[in-house]
């Protein structure tokens, strides 16, 4: 029954595996060209925005960031052609007939066919993850790792997200192409239910784990904190009793403190008087991510689950 | 004799449609019926109920006494309307499919089908077969599974009359070699004629006959006499021309004086219950 399967959609995994072989060839020969074209010392330490290191590096980010997209894009690529048309083609050309008329049963069949999806659509964007990651470590403090596992393109292209993700994009189109019954309308649906996942997944992560706060003087100036790899989630003034300003509340008590010669003690001084005794930071740290990394992962396992048993339920209804 | 298929107070709707409602009968072992009934009339609805493939609304299938219920019996393999076939696989691909999908699955008795008339090129793509080769995979991919009971839903429709006799051919020797219980569906009734024993006829989702067709057609008879006459019988239906009256009868139905009383034969039957219907509409 394996065979059955694969055959039946061999045209999406062979596309899929080529592309993924593609994509690692390509990770590993760019992995090359930036260690060979870029001075090692610019790839170490603090950003170095110097003159040779950014001409060295030269349009090396941006090729980054495509590749990125197109691992954050995977998933979805995943749900509309490999998952979309997984029941929907059967359904709508009215082959399910075959298949539901023999002696194994729908949600075997079923089964079956999502896992001959599944374990292609996960090796490929698996190898395309690790490769990609082989080559933005060694980009270091150019690589798009320098803005933290926090930042919008890193956080899904990292740890579980993508694996979660694919699972995700997969069942829902099963399920929507069940429902649906037509393939073109399950990949148009499936799109766009995805793309809200997507959307409410990035921004709930940041509700997923709890902020930590940093208090600098109530003029930031130069005291500004900068954390490693840090997610700033909020930021303002406390008082002196130790309760939260916003920005726009403290420009109004600050507004007399502007002068032409006032120095950053006088301005600390200003805000002070004005009750602003510190500047706060809330912030996700670093190390936090793989929390939410976790917890978003298994979220989207559920809904993948939910999918699943809502396409056995669906396909025993249809006759 | 065993009774193979069992239907009791059997309906189904979809939605707004009630597609079947009340039908109840019952089929021997070894018995080929002719499923007949104008369009709409449910036959396809009651293959895929028997086939498990559809749950009824109310009422139960039985097949060889086990109640049908979301899932095909061993026993049965169906043909359904349209012969759907996956047109990607070649011929020897689908018979593949046949034997993943069935634990006793029968590669000899699929290649017996394959290559009971002109043998079927394995490697051709079923998409590029011609209807009535397409035909022959289907029932060879059907027969395969070794059913007890087959449902063909218009297994002959869009076939040229060669390949229609080819395909009864198939079925016949099928039914002759294992004793294969069969249902065939089809407005093709000439053909139905010659390799059916029983008759199931269905009308607005209801039973309206069901038996022996011999029983069926000495139950019938056909009445002409003039027009403007009347006759003391159960008339099923009646055509009319200037000077003539034909009438369809079922029950004793002794000719007055003027008419002429003549066997009906199964088109005739047939014909004159699906007028019937259309009058009524």
């Amino acid at each position: 029954m394996i065979w059955l399967a694969w055959r039946l959609q061999r045209a999406q995994t062979w596309a899929l595996l080529g592309l993924a072989v593609v994509v690692v060839v390509a990770a590993l020969v760019l992995r090359g060209v930036t260690l060979s074209q870029v001075d090692p010392s610019c790839l170490v330490g603090n950003i170095n925005y110097s003159m040779p290191c950014t001409r060295q590096w030269g349009s090396l980010g941006a090729v980054m960031t495509y590749f990125q997209l197109l691992l954050v894009a995977m998933p979805f690529a995943i749900g509309l052609f490999c998952g979309a048309p997984l029941f929907a083609r059967e359904l709508e050309q009215g082959t399910h007939v075959l298949a539901f008329t023999q002696s194994v049963s729908r949600t075997r069949w079923m089964l079956v066919k999502a896992a001959v999806a599944v374990v292609p659509a996960l090796l490929s964007v698996l190898a395309m993850q690790v490769a990609l990651s082989y080559w933005f470590r060694a980009a270091g403090s150019l690589g798009p790792y320098r803005y933290g596992p926090w930042s919008e393109f890193n956080f899904p292209t990292s740890h579980l997200a993508p694996a979660a993700f694919t699972l995700a994009g997969l069942a829902t189109g099963m399920l929507i192409g069940a429902i649906a019954r037509k393939t073109l309308l399950a990949m148009v649906i499936t799109v766009g239910l995805f793309l809200g996942v997507w959307f409410a997944a990035l921004g709930t992560r940041e509700l997923y784990v709890s902020t930590e706060r940093v208090t600098y003087s109530a003029y930031g100036g130069g005291d500004y904190p900068r954390i490693m790899g840090a997610q700033p989630i909020d930021s303002g003034y406390v008082n002196a009793d130790g309760a939260t300003v916003s920005h726009l509340e403290a420009s109004a008590l600050t507004a007399d403190c502007s002068g032409a010669d006032r120095t950053q003690e006088d301005y600390t001084a200003c805000y002070r008087d004005n009750g602003l005794v510190a500047s706060y930071l809330d912030y996700l740290p670093a190390a936090k991510a793989k929390t939410a990394h976790l917890i978003e992962a298994a979220l989207l396992l559920a809904l993948a689950a939910a999918c699943v048993a809502g396409t056995a339920r669906t396909l025993r209804r249809v006759a | 004799m065993t009774t193979v298929v069992q239907v009791e107070d059997l309906g189904k709707r979809y939605r707004r449609t009630q597609a079947l409602s009340g039908c109840a009968f019952e089929l021997p072992e070894g018995s080929v019926t002719a499923l007949v009934g104008p369009n709409g009339a449910g036959k396809s609805t009651l293959l895929s109920l028997i086939a498990g493939l559809a749950l009824p609304t109310s009422g139960r299938v039985r097949v060889y006494g086990a109640q049908v219920l979301g899932r095909t019996p061993p026993q049965v393999s169906l043909l359904a309307q349209g012969r759907p076939m996956v047109r990607g696989l070649t011929v020897a691909e689908t018979m593949r499919m046949g034997a993943a999908l069935n634990p006793h699955w029968s590669q000899r008795r699929a290649d017996e089908v394959l290559d009971l008339l002109s043998p079927v090129d394995r490697d051709k793509k079923v998409g590029e077969l011609s209807a009535g080769t397409r035909t022959q995979v289907a029932l060879a991919f059907c027969l395969g599974r070794l059913p007890r009971l087959v449902l063909l839903d218009e297994p002959l429709a869009d076939l040229d009359p060669l390949a229609r006799d080819e395909a009864l051919r198939v079925l016949m020797t099928d039914v002759a070699e294992r004793g294969t219980t069969a249902i065939i569906s089809s407005h093709l009734l000439t053909d139905l004629n010659d390799v059916c024993d029983h008759l199931l006829l269905l009308d607005k989702g209801r039973v309206q006959l069901c038996g022996e067709i011999d029983d069926v057609l000495a139950d019938h008879s056909v009445l002409t006499g003039p027009a403007d006459s009347e006759v003391d019988a159960h008339v099923v239906s009646a055509s009319h021309t200037e000077r003539q009256t034909t009438m369809l009868a079922r029950g004793p139905a002794t000719a007055p004086a003027g008419w002429l009383r003549a066997d009906a034969d199964l088109e005739t039957l047939v014909k004159g219950y699906l007028r019937a219907s259309r009058d009524k509409r």
